[in-house]
């Protein structure tokens, strides 16, 4: 039989040389992104482009500061992504708030509730600091740290715990129902 | 001579304004600030008959509901903010209604002006105001359901409590500063 | 561990599956995990292709600026407020700080003004190009959005050297700018950008604005009329291309534009074309007047009001009234309501952003009737921008 494991080094090369975002512009930061990916920082010379399709996608970027509504939907998107999957995150505001600290609608540390691989500083970052990111993200796939989704699987149990403590419980039935009553003009009729 | 001449002719279009929309309300009060800004104070229950007033008198845009809170009075000012492009005048209208939360009700003007259904929403969110006649009252707007009925943007809403509860970002943030400058 | 297909199991059991509406409908997600929308998204009731009822929900980029205002002191105000239009943070920072100057009272001087309109103008093309670049993709004439893109560039270059950042320009403060310019090569270097803007402009015509292939997917769908876009209060060049010539700067001038010489495009059909030829008209009459601008040159004199109390802005007070202030943005009316009661923070800040007017209520009746693949063109033809409508 053939051990996977000698070829990890390629299955490496190919990872990083072909890193495909998912298109979700979370924030901020979004307005950077045009930019990144144009041809003046050309980010297509990396083999990295955007992707509606998340289980299509390898990377996402969290562009700047998470709502808990956003919130919701990152993780419904971020668990739709096959495996190895990373995340960056821009900026300083998933780092401890930023300039929203005292913000009651605006996530501050979002470590406590998805897995992030690399943080940029900034506010917002350049698409060169942006570039260093990616090549940091790089570095760590060759070298096998780039483990989030290792840990996500690993310690489900904590982050289900603080998503929960923030959402309450059963908030996936209850975004995906909150609408149909409006839709079907129920409210009315009761 | 000339500035003189041209700042009594502007600011005498804008009273001629006030004067006509004055004579069929005897209810209101106007008042010109400068060029191009003239105000109205209005009691609450004759807003829609003053509102509908001005649509005929030519001020075509609401441009937003503004909810400002003064506790001390203990009542919630509304101005409603009008843009005539035939005039080229921005009109405010001040009302005023009690500030408790089962007393802060008024009517709605969405039939006059169909876009103050969505600046009813918003003011409905953040501080509490009801307007009956609004079907989207209950209607979730900005809010996520976990702030619903917390009414944020009232004076006495402590936001730094509420952040260290939600969050549980504990002993960070020191409670005996006032001044948070840098 | 939790694996995909265990969470799929979770999800069935709880009832989670495609269930339809009614016997014909079903409902769909425009959410905001999309490449048309900016993070924005819209509940649609479709039959097959073809929407029966449209529901926006915005919240998803909301932080209660208007209560996070009343916690720091004025001139604070400007690091935060300007990041509620993101495109163009320009405007948010221009329209705070005549509020308060009018609350205060003073004159700015002539070269404050001069700066102040110029950068304006500035950010109203790269918005204007960024709009460009976000209407080629979504066509699918991806050359057109990549020169559109490449071109903003260099205007954010010239924003660099005069203010510091690329985007978010923290420049224009009550009672002036912060800096002054640079040197006379800013001001030649812009004079260049201009100009090669303008000669590119009829490469965009050739593949964008004068292509049959846009005429008929842009002909014809999400049309309003006079009458509907004044009483759901639709400003700026959505309104402009149903034949109302409204324009704050002609309407209400402020800075220097009654000096200026402009004009003011209207067309009237009211669909989505017409709002798109509105935009690119308008995108000439800003390069030309940034050449009149240029051509008058900056005048001399300081750049900020020569006031003592200027130098200490943590403890600096505005003295107790109100003001209202507007300015013609490319999405339209960007309006702030400033009240203050003599202390150094602001009572109450209130921005009104022009999509909260038609992003909600007129997207909504638009949208009837269209088939699924209409919707991100009729999105950007309204040039909807979530941030304005959360705030």
């Amino acid at each position: 039989m053939v051990d996977w494991r000698l070829f990890e080094p390629l299955f490496d090369f190919a990872r990083r040389k072909s890193l495909w975002i998912v298109a979700f512009c979370t924030g901020c930061g979004g307005i950077e992104m045009p930019p990144l990916m144009t041809s003046r920082y050309d980010l297509e010379r990396f083999g990295m482009m955007p992707n509606p399709a998340p289980r299509m996608a390898d990377l996402f970027l969290i562009t700047g500061y998470v709502t808990p509504k956003t919130l919701k939907r990152i993780i419904i998107t971020y668990e739709m992504q096959p495996d190895p999957k990373y995340v960056m995150a821009h900026g300083s505001c998933p780092l401890n708030g930023g300039i929203y600290w005292d913000a009651y609608n605006a996530i501050k540390h979002l470590d406590r509730y998805l897995p992030v691989d690399v943080i940029i500083a900034g506010c917002m970052p350049r698409p060169e600091a942006v570039m260093d990111g990616i090549n940091k993200i790089m570095e760590m796939i060759e070298n096998g740290t780039a483990d989030g989704w290792k840990r996500y699987k690993e310690n489900y149990e904590y982050y289900k715990k603080n998503q929960d403590e923030l959402f309450g419980e059963g908030w996936r039935e209850r975004e995906a129902r909150r609408w149909i009553p409006w839709l079907m003009n129920r409210k009315k009729e009761e | 001579m000339a500035d003189e001449q041209e700042k009594g002719g502007v600011s005498m279009r804008e009273q001629a304004i006030i004067d006509g929309i004055l004579t069929e309300a005897p209810y209101a009060e106007g008042k010109v600030r400068r060029e191009r800004r003239v105000e109205f104070k209005v009691p609450a229950d004759r807003i829609r008959d003053f509102l509908k007033l001005l649509r005929e008198k030519g001020f075509e845009l609401m441009l937003q509901i503004t909810v400002v809170d003064w506790p001390k009075d203990g009542e919630y000012e509304l101005v409603y903010q009008m843009w005539s492009i035939e005039h080229r005048t921005h009109a405010m209208v001040r009302t005023r209604i009690p500030r408790e939360l089962d007393k802060a009700r008024m009517p709605t003007v969405r039939d006059i002006y169909p876009v103050a259904e969505t600046y009813e929403r918003d003011a409905h969110d953040f501080f509490g105001v009801y307007f009956e006649g609004n079907e989207k009252m209950e209607m979730p707007w900005i809010l996520d359901d976990t702030e619903q009925g917390l009414f944020p943007y009232r004076k006495d809403f402590d936001m730094l409590a509420y952040v260290k509860k939600k969050y549980m970002i504990l002993d960070r943030f020191d409670e005996n500063k006032d001044n948070y400058v840098i | 561990m939790v694996s995909q297909s265990e969470l799929v199991k979770e999800a069935r059991e709880n009832g989670m599956d495609l269930l339809p509406l009614d016997k014909d409908t079903y409902e769909l997600f425009f959410g905001p995990q999309h490449m048309a929308t900016e993070n924005f998204s819209i509940i649609l009731k479709m039959d097959g292709h073809r929407v029966v009822k449209a529901i926006a929900n915005p919240g998803f980029l909301h932080r209660g600026f208007e209560k996070l205002a009343e916690l720091r002191p004025w001139h604070t105000n400007i690091a935060l407020l300007l990041r509620i239009c993101v495109p163009e943070p320009d405007v948010p920072e221009a329209i705070y700080s005549m509020a308060v100057d009018e609350i205060i009272g003073w004159e700015l001087p002539e070269r404050a003004q001069w700066i102040r309109t110029t950068v304006l103008e500035m950010a109203r093309v790269s918005a204007y190009l960024f709009w460009i670049m976000g209407l080629s993709f979504k066509l699918g004439v991806y050359t057109a959005g990549q020169w559109a893109a490449a071109y903003r560039e260099r205007l954010m270059a010239l924003f660099e050297q005069l203010t510091g950042a690329r985007v978010y320009h923290i420049y224009t403060i009550p009672g002036g700018v912060r800096r002054d310019i640079p040197n006379d090569a800013w001001l030649r270097r812009l004079r260049d950008t201009v100009e090669y803007i303008k000669g590119k402009l009829p490469d965009f015509d050739h593949l964008v604005f004068e292509n049959y292939i846009t005429f008929r997917r842009m002909e014809g769908i999400g049309v309003m009329d006079k009458k509907f876009a004044l009483a759901e209060g639709v400003t700026g060049p959505n309104i402009r291309a149903t034949g109302v010539p409204y324009d704050v700067r002609r309407a209400d001038p402020y800075l220097l534009y009654p000096e200026l010489d402009f004009e003011i495009p209207v067309l009237e059909d009211g669909d989505a074309l017409a709002r798109a030829l509105v935009r690119r008209y308008e995108l000439e009459q800003d390069l030309y007047i940034l050449e009149q601008l240029l051509e008058m040159g900056p005048p001399d004199g300081p750049y900020k009001v020569q006031d003592p109390k200027l130098k200490n802005l943590p403890r600096f007070k505005v003295p107790a009234g109100d003001a209202f202030a507007h300015v013609e943005s490319t999405k339209g009316d960007f309006g702030a309501y400033v009240v203050s009661d003599g202390r150094n923070k602001p009572y109450r800040v209130q921005i009104r952003g022009p999509s909260i007017a038609h992003g909600i209520r007129v997207l909504e009746q638009l949208l009837v009737g269209a088939r699924i693949a209409d919707v991100p063109v009729i999105l950007m033809s309204l040039d909807n921008c979530p941030p304005d409508i959360d705030r």
